[in-house]
């Protein structure tokens, strides 16, 4: 009983627009004071002082404040060119290097709106002034963006890891493959989209004559700082030399040495607004995240952890049904609610559950955020639609349309993740 | 007055980014005396961030509840009319600021349990009520904040209120603006 009030308060809290910090407040003090069970309100405060209290939690702020100031940098374009290099004559080769653009800067920022806007301002125009449409060109962008929360360093990862205790290196490591798949996918896409449209190949070639004319040295020492972050933190993490926590930390002065010396694409004076801004960022994360522990204390106290797991295992014998109807419901949740609290409220609940029908945690894990990172290109709420929609100039439902086929072929990407656990565990199991 | 006006835009921001400048500064240091074989590592330093941190977790409430950025799914809400969304806008507000005053008041009891027992924390020593009476704090002004824009809503109420989808949008316009600007830097 105990555990339907709070499960109906914190539901019909969240429907009602209360914000998710409050209805977990709701939610947790709804029995203590109409039932007396769960526990008493001085338990609930010291169970949130306890969920701020923690060290590898202040990798969130860290890992947001490294990408603001990284995404500043003008990164984006260095890298573009690196990858234009290589594949920019072949047919499709435009497309196919943002795509790699931001695989490789969601990996520096760790965000997908940062992605979209900072791949999308720079890609969208040059794209246009080869020719590509722009709408179609939008679309890419809003979902290749995308890519950015799924390859590391992530923060969705960060917040699983701390909403489950599974290790950050791990879900770090399982990203990297699924990733790259989606990336795969995308790129297939665009290749037979732009075999089938033709491209303006005379104008594509001498563009790129231009790029080859700077020589494979330049373009290499221009995108070597960008393309070292993701070395330095993940190479610093799996070597054991500092924790998922201090490698946030590493990455912030990284950007920011590179940026201000380096690059120098950044003033000392910007600094304020960037700090100001990744503040904004985990500002409405910061609580939910600490009262998280105590709402976690709730639900298993009034025995609503259980209750979910002992419903999903009568009703479902097998992981391979219970992925198919969670996949679908984090695809809209994804939709409608921001990626972090989703994570923080469901991955605890429904992990013990899944992990019972033989899904490893991590695994779950990674099919948790490449569901909810495709919410953020899904109309209508999806923020890169919107971002991409800005740069393109063009109504974001435009965008929207041509995104389908993408989102697609990220989907198709997604079922392979889902049933075939070799693409998230392969990195895992070898390291 | 300027000064008043400064102070309810930027004050519990101006915490925050000093906070975040202290973890960021302090967790440097300790990553790189860590790898410095011959010196021994600070044990100071990563208690004294996790305090640092506790204290944004709780000033971020009033922060976000004036800035009115808590996350929150409003699909719901965007399908009602923008008289009835205004006027569930103000419910919310109300019961915002219920459960922080709630917070508050039992705040006030654990911090003076702390107290009493005068637990010091593990590596700095400091007694451990420096560190909890953040949450009297944070819900008191979260209280006050609420209501604050409680009645700034009242006030404004027959102003245009953006939907969610609008205030999307407009984020989504700062954010591509920051990267055109970005742009320019970059070339």
């Amino acid at each position: 009983m105990a555990a339907l009030l709070v499960f109906i308060v914190f539901l019909v809290a969240i429907a009602v627009s209360v914000p998710i910090g409050i209805s977990m407040i709701l939610g947790s003090a709804a029995p203590i004071f109409l039932m007396d069970k769960g526990g008493s309100i001085a338990q609930l405060l010291n169970n949130a002082f306890s969920g701020a209290n923690s060290t590898p939690i202040l990798a969130v702020p860290l890992f947001i404040l490294g990408g603001v100031i990284m995404a500043e940098g003008g990164i984006s374009k260095k890298l573009f060119n690196f990858f234009a290099y290589f594949v920019g004559r072949l047919p499709g080769g435009v497309p196919c290097a943002v795509v790699m653009t931001c695989l490789f800067y969601g990996a520096i920022s760790g965000s997908g709106p940062a992605t979209t806007a900072a791949v999308g301002s720079m890609c969208i125009p040059f794209m246009v002034s080869l020719g590509y449409e722009r709408r179609w060109s939008a679309g890419l962008i809003a979902v290749a963006g995308g890519l950015g929360v799924i390859i590391p360093p992530s923060i969705p990862f960060v917040l699983y890891s701390l909403a489950t205790g599974v290790s950050t290196g791990d879900l770090f490591l399982g990203g990297v493959f699924p990733g790259i798949l989606i990336g795969l996918f995308l790129m297939a896409y665009a290749v037979i989209y732009c075999v089938r449209k033709g491209e303006d190949r005379t104008l594509i070639n001498q563009k790129m004559s231009e790029l080859k004319g700077q020589g494979l040295g330049k373009l290499f020492l221009e995108s070597f700082w960008a393309l070292l972050c993701p070395v330095i933190v993940l190479g610093g993490i799996y070597s054991g030399m500092f924790t998922p926590t201090e490698a946030a930390c590493v990455s912030v002065f990284y950007a920011l040495v590179v940026s201000l010396f380096i690059y120098k694409s950044i003033k000392v004076e910007d600094l304020v607004p960037f700090l100001c801004s990744s503040v904004k960022t985990y500002g409405g994360l910061a609580f939910v995240l600490a009262f998280a522990t105590a709402f976690g204390r709730v639900l298993s106290l009034t025995k609503a952890t259980k209750i979910v797991e002992n419903f999903i295992l009568d009703n479902f014998h097998s992981s391979f049904t219970v992925l198919t109807v969670l996949v679908i419901i984090f695809l809209i949740l994804g939709m409608v609610m921001d990626t972090g609290p989703a994570i923080i409220i469901l991955a605890p609940v429904l992990l013990p559950a899944v992990q019972n029908l033989g899904v490893d945690p991590v695994h779950f894990g990674v099919i948790l955020v490449c569901c909810l990172s495709i919410g953020l290109a899904t109309p209508p709420f999806g923020l890169d639609l919107f971002v991409a929609g800005n740069l393109s100039e063009e109504p974001p439902m435009a965008v929207a349309r041509r995104a389908v086929p993408f989102i697609i072929a990220f989907l198709i990407a997604l079922v392979l993740i889902t049933y075939i656990p070799w693409f998230s565990m392969a990195l895992v199991n070898m390291l | 007055m300027k000064a008043l006006k400064w102070l309810d835009d930027h004050f519990e921001e101006s915490i925050l980014v000093i906070l975040l400048v202290v973890i960021s500064c302090v967790s440097l240091i300790q990553v790189i005396i860590r790898n410095i074989p011959w010196i021994p590592s600070l044990q100071w330093a990563e208690e004294f961030c996790r305090f640092c941190w506790i204290w944004s977790v709780f000033i971020s409430l009033p922060y976000t509840i004036r800035k009115g950025n808590m996350l929150r799914v409003s699909v719901l809400l965007d399908l009602l009319s923008g008289f009835l969304r205004k006027v569930i806008n103000i419910l919310v507000d109300l019961v915002t600021t219920g459960s922080m005053a709630l917070l508050a008041v039992y705040s006030v009891t654990v911090v003076k349990n702390v107290m009493s027992s005068g637990e010091a924390s593990p590596a700095m020593l400091w007694p451990m009520w420096i560190v909890y009476i953040v949450m009297l704090i944070g819900f008191a002004l979260g209280t006050v904040r609420g209501l604050q824009q409680a009645v700034i809503h009242v006030i404004h109420f027959r102003e245009k209120e953006l939907t969610t989808l609008e205030q999307t949008m407009q984020d989504a316009a700062e954010e591509a603006e920051l990267a055109k600007g970005e742009k320019g830097a970059g070339e």
